[in-house]
C-alpha cells in the first residue's frame, strides 16, 4: 500500500510535503479526511487535529517538519536537507523565516477574508508582519536557483506554498507587488515555479485558493 | 561560539541544550548595541530576536537552525535517532512538547501588567491543559523524551516544560503537570541529568533575576 497524505493541497503545511515528495520521487495520494480533520477517526491520528497527517502502513506521522524529513529518508534522490553547518544554515535559515514569519501573517490574512478566522486579525498589523517576513526572506535567500543554492531542499518545500498565501492576500488586500523592491525572491519565484516538483503543487493549490475564496469549498474544520 | 540572548529564554535553552550535548563550547552574551532592536544587532538579526549565534565570521538566528548548525557541525552524540521513523517521532514530540506549549504560554506576556484579563487567563490554562494532555500521549519519559537516548525531542521539550514551570505559576496556574505521570517522571529525572539538570538549573536562576528585576 501506498502512503497516504491526509489533508487538502491547500494546507500550506501539506503542500510542503508533497513538493518534499515530488523531488524525492517518492508517490504519495492526498486524501480529504471524511468529516474533516476533528473527527474521533482523525484525532486517533493526530490528537492536535490538524492537517496533514502521513500514514505509511502502519506508520502514522503528523508535524510537517516531521513528515518532511520522513520523506527526504525515503530515497536517495535529491537530499533535502544537506549535511555540513554552511549549507545547513543556507538551506534552513530562509525555510524557518518562512515558516515563523511570512506564512502564519499570510495565512491569518487568508482567514480573514474566508472567514474562517478563529482568533481576531488586524488586516493592518498582519499586512505589516507579512511585509516584514518577506524582507527577511529576501536577505536570506541563497542567489542560485534554488533557496539554498544550486540543489533544491527544504527550503524550497516551504517557501512556495507560503507565496501561494502571500501573492494572493496581497492582492485582496492591496498590500502591493510584494516582488518590488525584492529582486531576490522575484527572480526565485519566476523560476521555482517551473521546477518539476514545485510545479503540479503550486498549481493545484492556486485553483484550490480560488473555490475557496469563491465560497466553494467548505473548510474541513 | 557567542549565544545572544539569556539561557531562561526557552529558545535559547534550546541552544544551550544541544551545544552542551555535542560538546561545544559557547557562551551567552546580552544583545550587541544595548538590545534586540538596536542597530548593530539588527544587521546580525534582522529579526531582532535571540537566539542569535555567532561563531567565527558565520551569525545564524532561529533556534531551530542554531540548532541544526550545532548538529551538523560536529558528527558524535547525534541529536538523531539513526532509524527514519525514530527521528520522525522525535521531531514531532519535541514538537508538541516543546512549540505548542510555548506558543500557548507566550500568550501570558500580554497579561504582565496591572490590568489583567482573568478570562483570557483562564483561556491560556485551558488550552495549556489540552497540549499537556497531548504531549502526556506522545512523550516516552524513558527517560528521555524519545526513548532511551537524548534526542532532538529533548532539546524542545525540556526548555518549554521547564519555562512553563516557572512562569504560569504567576498567573496563579499551580503546578500545571498535575497528574500527568509520565511528564512529571519527566521532569523530575530531568533535574538528576548532569545535561539537563545543569540546563534547568541555570534556566530557573537566570528567570529568577529577570522575575526580581521585573518586581513580579
Ligand atoms: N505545525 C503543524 C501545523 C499544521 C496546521 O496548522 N494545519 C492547518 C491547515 S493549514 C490545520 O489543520 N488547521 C486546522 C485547525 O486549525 O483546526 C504542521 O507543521 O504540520
Ligand atoms: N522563532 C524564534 C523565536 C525567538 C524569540 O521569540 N525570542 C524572544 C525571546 S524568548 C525574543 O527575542 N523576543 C524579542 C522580540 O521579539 O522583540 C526562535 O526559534 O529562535
Amino acid at each position: 500500500m501506498g502512503l497516504i497524505l491526509y489533508g487538502r493541497i491547500l494546507s500550506p503545511f501539506l503542500a510542503r510535503c508533497v513538493i518534499a515528495a515530488n523531488a524525492k520521487g517518492v508517490a504519495v495520494d492526498v486524501q480529504v479526511p471524511k468529516g474533516g480533520i476533528k473527527t474521533p477517526e482523525f484525532l486517533k491520528l493526530n490528537p492536535l487535529g490538524l492537517m496533514p497527517v502521513l500514514k505509511d502502513g502502519r506508520t502514522v506521522l503528523y508535524e510537517s517538519a516531521a513528515i518532511v524529513a520522513y520523506l527526504d529518508a525515503k530515497s536517495r534522490k535529491n537530499p533535502l536537507r544537506p549535511k555540513t553547518p554552511k549549507a545547513v544554515v543556507q538551506a534552513g535559515l530562509p525555510a524557518a523565516v518562512t515558516d515563523n514569519y511570512v506564512q502564519g501573517p499570510a495565512a491569518d490574512l487568508f482567514r480573514l477574508k474566508r472567514g474562517t478566522a478563529k482568533n481576531p486579525v488586524d488586516p493592518k498589523a498582519a499586512g505589516a508582519a507579512l511585509m516584514k517576513g518577506l524582507d527577511v526572506l529576501e536577505q536570506t535567500l541563497a542567489k542560485g536557483k534554488y533557496a539554498g543554492g544550486a540543489k533544491i531542499s527544504v527550503a524550497d518545500c516551504y517557501i512556495p506554498p507560503a507565496l501561494v498565501f502571500a501573492t494572493h492576500t496581497a492582492a485582496i488586500f492591496a498590500l502591493g507587488d510584494i516582488f518590488a523592491g525584492r529582486p531576490k525572491l522575484a527572480k526565485y519565484w519566476k523560476g521555482i515555479q517551473k521546477d518539476k516538483a514545485v510545479k503540479p503543487v503550486v498549481d493545484a493549490m492556486n485553483a484550490m485558493m480560488a473555490d475557496a475564496l469563491a465560497g466553494r469549498l467548505p473548510p474541513l474544520y | 561560539m557567542i549565544v545572544y540572548g539569556s539561557i531562561f529564554s526557552p529558545y535559547c535553552a534550546r541552544v544551550a541544550l544541544a551545544a552542551r550535548h555535542k560538546g561545544i563550547k559557547h557562551t551567552f552574551a546580552p544583545p550587541v548595541g544595548g538590545g534586540y532592536k538596536s542597530p548593530e544587532f539588527l544587521k546580525m538579526n534582522p529579526l531582532g530576536k535571540v537566539p542569535t549565534m555567532k561563531d567565527g565570521k558565520t551569525v545564524v538566528f532561529e533556534s531551530a537552525v542554531i540548532v541544526d548548525y550545532i548538529e551538523a557541525k560536529s558528527k558524535k552524540k547525534s541529536l538523531y535517532p539513526k532509524n527514519a521513523k525514530d527521528a520522525a517521532s522525535a521531531r514531532m514530540i519535541g514538537a508538541v512538547a516543546g512549540d505548542y506549549v510555548h506558543n500557548t504560554v507566550s500568550k501570558l506576556f500580554a497579561q504582565m501588567g496591572p490590568d489583567r484579563d482573568q478570562k483570557a487567563v483562564e483561556a491560556v490554562a485551558a488550552e495549556l491543559a489540552k497540549y499537556l494532555d497531548i504531549a502526556e500521549k506522545v512523550i516516552a519519559a524513558k527517560p528521555y523524551a524519545a526513548g532511551a537516548k537524548f534526542t532532538i525531542a529533548d532539546v524542545f521539550a525540556l526548555p518549554s516544560l521547564a519555562f512553563m514551570e516557572l512562569f504560569v505559576p504567576l498567573f496563579g496556574i499551580v503546578n500545571p503537570i498535575g497528574g500527568r505521570k509520565k511528564l512529571a517522571r519527566y521532569m523530575a529525572k530531568a533535574k538528576k541529568d548532569k545535561l539537563m539538570g545543569g540546563v534547568l538549573k541555570d534556566m530557573e536562576d537566570g528567570f529568577r533575576a529577570w522575575q526580581k528585576s521585573r518586581g513580579l
